[in-house]
């Protein structure tokens, strides 16, 4: 996935205001493309339903479009 | 930064001590290198458990697996265990067992049905595939001849058109092997082609 210099810089600022385990999960799951039962024994988790993710990428989705969360 | 090292890597993957956790996870967040090779890890992992090949009692044995107690002498077994009549019952009972053990499940008759992965034509430019169903996404995995992944992609339809970064590390006149397979909305596999084996000429 290409993205424009500006909109990783977005990207990545939104991602640094993820929890680290939510931040990895996102990476494992968008970026190195494992399941999330895949991530879920990798990252030895109790339990990931598809729900968390989508509650993480909801949380991302705020960020971004927080004006902080924004390039200038 | 400090990586952390392949065994440890594969000493968090197989145990995951609680101790670790929060160190583990902070610097898989901020390092990409070890993350991925994590990732790499797991998809490994995986190929590896539904490869595993049967080890039978008797073969495991002499690796001194599966070592039971030794078998009764038969003059210690009692007179009654000889009678005909106790002998067939426990023959059938056996065969019973074996039947039982042997015979699907409900949920285990619901075989994972084969796709068809089409030929590539040499150049890894494109992966196409035939699925007899409708899966919420499909992963695209290469390997080479060792097994070693190079590259996976994820689509939502065929074909599949691998990156130019993807295709990178792979080497003319080198035989690849690459599978597709399919996954439903909560991310579970649901079907998975044989492996197909090309040489690669871009």
């Amino acid at each position: 996935m290409m993205l424009a210099a500006e909109d990783q810089q977005s990207l990545e600022l939104a991602l640094s205001s993820l929890e680290d385990e939510d931040r990895v999960i996102i990476w494992m799951r968008f970026f190195d493309a494992l399941t999330l039962p895949e991530i879920k024994r990798a990252l030895h988790l109790d339990s990931l339903p598809p729900e968390r993710l989508s509650r993480i990428i909801a949380a991302l989705k705020s960020a971004l479009a927080r004006p902080e969360g924004r390039l200038a | 930064m400090t990586h952390l090292s392949a065994a440890e890597l594969q000493a968090w993957y197989r145990e995951g001590r609680a101790d670790d956790r929060t160190a583990v996870i902070a610097h898989l967040a901020q390092c990409d290198t070890c993350r991925h090779a994590l990732a790499v890890l797991a998809m490994n992992e995986e190929r590896q458990l539904s490869s595993a090949p049967v080890v039978t009692v008797a073969e495991a044995r002499p690796l001194g697996y599966a070592a039971g107690p030794e078998p009764r002498r038969a003059g210690g077994v009692p007179g009654w265990l000889h009678h005909p009549v106790v002998r067939l019952a426990g023959a059938a009972a056996v065969v019973m067992l074996v039947f039982w053990a042997t015979t699907p499940t409900v949920n285990q008759r619901r075989a994972i049905p084969t796709m068809v992965a089409g030929d590539s034509p040499g150049n890894a430019d494109e992966f196409r595939w035939e699925s007899p169903f409708v899966a919420a996404r499909y992963r695209v995995t290469l390997r080479d001849t060792k097994g070693v992944l190079v590259f996976s992609g994820e689509t939502s339809a065929a074909p599949f058109r691998p990156s130019a970064e993807q295709k990178s590390p792979l080497s003319a006149g080198e035989p690849y092997t690459w599978k597709v397979e399919a996954f439903d909305a909560s991310g579970s596999l649901i079907a998975e082609s044989a492996p197909v084996t090309f040489v690669f000429r871009p």
